[in-house]
């Protein structure tokens, strides 16, 4: 057996306290599909006013996860209230700050497409819609969340200068 | 149209990727000095994991990596702040959070991986360790 597991100080704040406050880890997947759902019909539609409008809501979901948590956004709220009590129970907890972040970078891809459109960049709409439904599809059918990734590889670029 | 075939193409193949390659751990070549040394506190080896603030996966791999620790004797678990250790960061090409490394007793870096861990590769990597070890330093 191990007698003690060393650990740092300065990693206190990432693991045993997370069971008590973290959610249910569903919720952020169910938002990544529904978010797949209407950028794929976004995509559907081409380089047009619709995609834009389209894009434009999924902009806004994005904007309610980062200002409220994951839990909190449009999508976590439908899914806790009538998503959740139809599924088995779980007791699996996530921390709600990496997919809050990746929001952030959700919001900051469609955000940058909607801009580019207005202004008549051609094709920056459906682009931004295909780059965010490779996120989102990620997160919803692997569980793999793209965004999160992008963290630590930030800091290193931002570290070397 | 083109564009939403590709897109699920090219996230699917990443995520397939990203599954085969999660959690397995492959060999790393001896260094003369091992920036993790000072880490090495278990007895035969030592895991250590680096954590970030966005990785929502690396509580789960911390219990898990616990769970195989418990399991064998001598072998701890070490958990690191990447955002503190950027340097190390740097110097070990952590790209990803959790990536974790399997230290032996004298803190070289036996082998390394990232991602979702698997209970079964990591008592593996151990397996692997003990058979290697009258080989490495004399």
């Amino acid at each position: 057996m191990s007698a003690h597991e060393a650990s740092d100080p300065a990693a206190g704040w990432s693991s045993p306290q997370l069971s008590a406050q973290g959610i249910d880890p569903r919720g952020p997947r169910f938002s990544a599909g529904v978010t797949s759902v209407v950028l794929t019909v976004t995509l559907l539609l081409g380089d047009t006013t619709p995609a834009l409008l389209l894009l434009g809501l999924v902009a806004a979901t994005f904007v309610t996860g980062v200002v409220s948590g994951p839990a909190g956004s449009l999508t976590g709220t439908v899914y806790r209230r009538w998503v959740a009590p139809l599924l088995p129970t779980t007791r699996d907890r996530e921390d709600p700050g990496p997919p809050r972040f990746a929001q952030a970078v959700g919001l900051t891809i469609s955000a940058a497409g909607i801009a580019l459109g207005l202004i008549g960049v051609p094709g920056a709409v459906p682009i931004a819609a295909a780059v965010a439904l490779v996120a989102s599809f990620l997160n919803a059918a692997f569980g793999f969340c793209l965004g999160c990734e992008l963290y630590l590889l930030g800091r290193r670029f931002l570290d070397r200068g | 149209m083109r564009l939403l075939f590709l897109s699920l193409l090219v996230a699917t193949a990443i995520g397939v990727l990203v599954r085969l390659r999660d959690g397995r751990f492959r060999t790393v070549n001896p260094t003369e000095v091992s920036p993790l040394a000072s880490f090495a506190s278990g007895e035969h080896a030592t895991f250590v994991q680096f954590s970030s603030q966005t990785c929502s996966t690396c509580p789960r791999s911390l219990a898990l990596l616990r769970d195989v620790a418990d399991q064998v004797d001598d072998v701890d678990v070490v958990e690191l702040s990447a955002e503190n250790h950027m340097d190390l960061v740097q110097v070990l090409d952590v790209r990803r959070s959790p990536t974790v490394f399997l230290l032996d007793a004298h803190g070289a870096v036996h082998a390394r991986t990232s991602g979702a861990m698997h209970a079964d590769h990591a008592r593996a990597a151990i397996a692997e360790l003990v058979e290697r070890k009258p080989h490495v330093r004399t």
